[in-house]
């Protein structure tokens, strides 16, 4: 059977192989195998000295200093070890988190995890087109605010929130300024030498890196701490105990070498790929964008289709390797969460589907995902009774 | 169950049902039996539409909306239907439904949906 179009990259995306060739080199006997810890050897320092590289790599592409890219696990990891870490640090300082409603389930689920350990979480309810509008941050702002979390990229619908304008904010009111970067990075320029942005959690997967890796930038200058989730060796200046996965890390390092050096070019591709995708399918008619179509990461888009049932329009469309919501959360066949939140009813929340287009997007997928769509969506609603 | 996982486990006569519903209506004849169940904020609706003589259904009709499971049921129905009396309609077997069209425990609900359609097409006859 023919493998589908895969039209799914903000799921995960796969290995460039060029990440994978790197990879290679740290794993077997002839290549950098050594413990990266082990600096009583030249083997343990050689593969330090290309985890250091990979740190570079990663904090190039962000605009940070290397010393400010702690490695982890993956972005669920460095979201939990951002806002339990500041949580549990500034403690003595306030209890009480600013977040939005349409944030992945991991910054969600950790605030969740901080409200039963009694902390207090304010849940934003984005504007109609699923923006965080930075009025909405000041006002929910208290005395005793700490933190305040809100992506960069939104991981259903793509649109992108003004987390220069949100940081700002937060640091005129001395509030730490969380960001979930792992939609954006590599997708959307990142300079946080400009940005005023505490932590921001990035993930190798999501950049045609390996998964099970991930960094957290934890801002240097002004100092912010955290208190540690994982603990064992004081690795990565205590902040995340483990020996270091160097194969893993030093894909993630080439991976965002790679995105840095083609962002501008991948972007311009890929936003006319969408363009072309959304222009050809909402010829069906009765389709909708979800969130705004302009302020959006390149290869994103997020539609509904009025008349047709969810379950039937995925294994209709199963052609296409295509996600309704996030992958994280799929799985549970609710209507998105975050379409919910922006006021879709649930019928055509239930009827949207997330296409997400990467690297090794073609013109002709885009062509064969239009020819499908029409075709599936038109039958459907044949069938429908009103 | 996720959606990914069941896509899995659709059978073939689902899938053929789902790819080549019989018996698609778009409209009913004032003439016709008509009866409907469910509602979108359900997840499921159907409709049914018959025409009959004698007692007899000469041809039933169909539009739904729903998930795969419901498409197949309710078309697959209009299949098994057509030429019996109305009464056996009526005593419609769901084990029969359920075991002939291979749905998994947590789809029954579409049977039920698409019986109870029927039922409010034959409601009011006796024969």
């Amino acid at each position: 059977m023919k493998p589908p179009v895969y039209m799914d990259y903000a799921a995960t995306t796969p290995v460039d192989p060029r990440v994978a060739e790197t990879m290679m080199r740290f794993l077997t006997m002839d290549g950098v195998y050594a413990n990266p810890a082990s600096s009583s050897h030249v083997l343990g320092r050689t593969a330090r000295g290309y985890v250091e590289a990979a740190r570079n790599q990663v904090a190039a592409l962000l605009g940070a200093t290397a010393r400010e890219i702690v490695w982890t696990s993956g972005a669920t990891e460095s979201n939990n070890l951002a806002i339990k870490g500041a949580a549990h640090f500034y403690a003595d300082k306030g209890r009480h988190i600013i977040t939005s409603r349409t944030e992945h389930k991991a910054v969600l689920d950790t605030c969740k995890q901080l409200e039963s350990e009694g902390c207090e979480v304010t849940y934003l309810v984005p504007v109609k087109d699923g923006i965080v509008d930075p009025q909405q941050v000041a006002d929910a702002m208290r005395d005793d605010t700490v933190l305040v979390s809100v992506m960069h990229v939104n991981n259903e619908i793509g649109v992108i929130q003004d987390v220069a304008e949100i940081g700002q904010l937060c640091r005129s009111r001395n509030v730490l300024f969380h960001c979930d970067a792992a939609q954006s990075a590599g997708k959307v320029e990142i300079d946080l030498s400009r940005m005023p942005v505490d932590l921001m959690s990035v993930s190798g997967h999501k950049v045609y890196g390996p998964k099970g890796i991930g960094a957290l930038y934890v801002c240097n200058e002004p100092c912010v701490h955290l208190q540690p989730l994982i603990h064992g060796g004081g690795h990565e200046r205590g902040l995340r105990s483990g020996t270091l996965a160097t194969h893993q890390i030093a894909g993630m390092g080439e991976a965002f070498r790679i995105a840095g050096e083609e962002i501008d070019a991948e972007g311009q591709r890929l936003r006319a790929l969408r363009e072309k995708l959304w222009n050809g399918i909402a010829t069906v008619g009765g389709v909708q964008c979800n969130g705004c179509l302009q302020t959006r990461a390149p290869g994103m888009l997020n539609v509904c289709f009025e008349g047709v049932e969810g379950e039937s329009l995925l294994f209709a469309l199963r052609q296409l390797a295509v996600s309704s919501g996030s992958a994280c959360t799929s799985s549970t066949n609710e209507g998105s969460y975050v379409l919910r939140a922006l006021g879709r009813p649930d019928h055509l929340a239930q009827s949207s589907i997330r296409m997400s287009l990467g690297r090794f997007s073609t013109d002709q997928d885009v062509d064969v995902a239009i020819e499908v769509i029409r075709e599936q969506v038109t039958r459907l609603r044949t069938i429908a009774v009103c | 169950m996720g959606i990914e996982e069941r896509q899995m486990n659709y059978s073939n006569i689902v899938i053929d049902h789902f790819e080549k519903p019989r018996n698609v209506i778009e409209g009913c004849d004032e003439s016709a039996l008509s009866g409907r169940a469910g509602s979108k904020s359900a997840g499921m609706l159907v409709e049914f539409c018959l025409d009959v003589s004698d007692g007899v259904i000469e041809h039933a009709g169909f539009r739904a909306w729903g998930c795969p499971h419901t498409i197949a049921v309710a078309s697959w129905l209009t299949e098994e239907i057509t030429g019996k009396g109305i009464n056996e309609v009526q005593s419609l077997d769901l084990d029969m439904i359920a075991s002939q069209l291979e749905l998994p425990a947590e789809k029954w609900n579409c049977v039920l949906m698409a019986e109870d359609a029927l039922r409010d097409a034959t409601k009011g006859t006796s024969h």
